[in-house]
């Protein structure tokens, strides 16, 4: 009796063979007891697997995503200034004293799930606007700053729309500022032949219209 | 409690019902972020089951999912169109979890209480005890899993769990389908063994 080979019973147990082929190897097990015991076997093991089953990270909520990208230039703003030694320690610290409790009373735990597509999207952005260079070499401390804001989520309870702007001035006052010392030694440490020019200083304004 | 969602929102998210292709296409194109965040927010669930499957580990799961959506995003320009967007994502998320692998040591078992990847789906009215025996039953599932090679465990998960046409996991994982299909079936004779305690004896 020529046997359906185990990758032909795979098709099989997953339903995915031609017409012709179902019918063929179903006709096979009437008459042989061999292949039956191996199919019910497997079969055995599919429905064992689907007692293994995991539940995605808690339902999203409305956010502002311009928050996450403001907040994601604050982790790297104080990788940066650790990276090039514009911000002393505390200068950073105080930074980040001043972001946290904004934004610890601010964001919700559930929105951790939302948070970290938005966060993963603004990073990468982020990393495309400034120099590439520079930043790779700080991909230590980008991430471990972005790990802290992203911890503060753990711990939030509510969303109040005018904590998020507040946060979101803050950070964005700060990015500004602090993009435009980068954009500086960026600058200086090219090449004379660069075509880049130094960005204006930054005024405070409002925010931008993006999110 | 919930921050109020402004009615523009909710006009622009039901108008932007793209498919995956033409998601990419935008984001390609006119560097549209929000329809990324379309595919973001319809990939995340999948692409976190398969990290939580891989590894075990619902924590580090949530991190590899955030990196492959971003890694998609950085390479949004490789992304060729009359490719499936789900084939390139899948393929991201799958080499990011071998590399995981490879990296770090593998703890034998991972904590479960507490943590979203852990909880099983339980319908209101459950008792404890036949949480508890869900729970562990589940477990026992995952600690079975982990006994297989990654490369295997893939094929597993994305047959068995993502529902993957096993020419779709070839593509993935670029590799022969004959070969998914083995793997497949030493995977199950595998599990079977593992599995024995829960299964019982056969007919």
């Amino acid at each position: 009796m020529n046997h359906p080979t185990r990758e032909q019973w795979m098709d099989y147990v997953y339903g995915e063979c031609e017409p012709g082929e179902q019918a063929r190897f179903a006709e096979h097990l009437d008459g042989c007891s061999e292949c039956r015991r191996a199919v019910a076997s497997w079969r055995g093991v599919l429905g064992e697997l689907d007692a293994y089953q995991v539940t995605e990270p808690a339902r999203r909520r409305a956010w502002m995503p311009r928050l996450a990208r403001w907040a994601a230039a604050a982790a790297v703003v104080i990788a940066i200034g650790y990276g090039l030694g514009r911000a002393s320690a505390p200068d950073a610290d105080a930074l980040r004293a001043q972001i946290e409790p904004a934004v610890r009373e601010a964001v919700g735990r559930d929105m951790r799930a939302e948070w970290q597509a938005d966060l993963a999207v603004a990073r990468a952005e982020l990393s495309r606007e400034a120099d590439e260079r520079a930043l790779r070499t700080l991909g230590t401390a980008n991430f471990a700053a972005a790990s802290l804001i992203a911890e503060y989520v753990e711990a939030f309870d509510n969303v109040r729309r005018s904590d998020l702007l507040a946060l979101a001035t803050v950070t964005e006052q700060e990015l500004r500022r602090t993009r435009w010392q980068l954009a500086g030694a960026v600058a200086r440490a090219r090449p004379a032949s660069s075509p880049s020019t130094m960005p204006e200083s930054p005024a405070v304004e409002e925010g931008g219209n993006e999110g | 409690m919930a921050m109020g969602r402004p009615a523009g929102d909710d006009a622009r998210r039901r108008a932007l019902s793209l498919s995956d292709e033409e998601a990419m296409l935008r984001l390609q194109r006119h560097g549209d972020r929000r329809a990324f965040g379309l595919i973001v927010r319809r990939w995340q669930g999948p692409i976190y089951r398969l990290c939580a499957r891989m590894t075990g580990d619902p924590h580090r799961a949530e991190d590899l999912t955030q990196t492959a959506l971003t890694r998609l995003f950085e390479r949004a320009g490789s992304y060729r169109h009359g490719a499936r967007l789900s084939t390139f994502l899948w393929r991201i998320a799958v080499n990011l979890c071998l590399d995981e692998q490879r990296k770090s040591v593998r703890h034998p078992t991972a904590p479960l209480d507490g943590l979203p990847g852990g909880r099983e789906p339980v319908s209101s009215g459950a008792s404890p005890p036949a949480v508890a025996a869900q729970r562990e039953r589940a477990e026992h599932v995952r600690r079975a899993l982990d006994r297989l090679s990654e490369r295997t465990r893939a094929v597993v998960v994305l047959r068995h769990y993502e529902g993957l046409k096993f020419r779709q996991i070839a593509e993935v994982l670029d590799i022969p389908v004959g070969t998914v299909k083995s793997r497949m079936a030493d995977a199950l004779d595998r599990l079977r063994a593992l599995l024995r305690p829960v299964l019982g004896g056969e007919e």
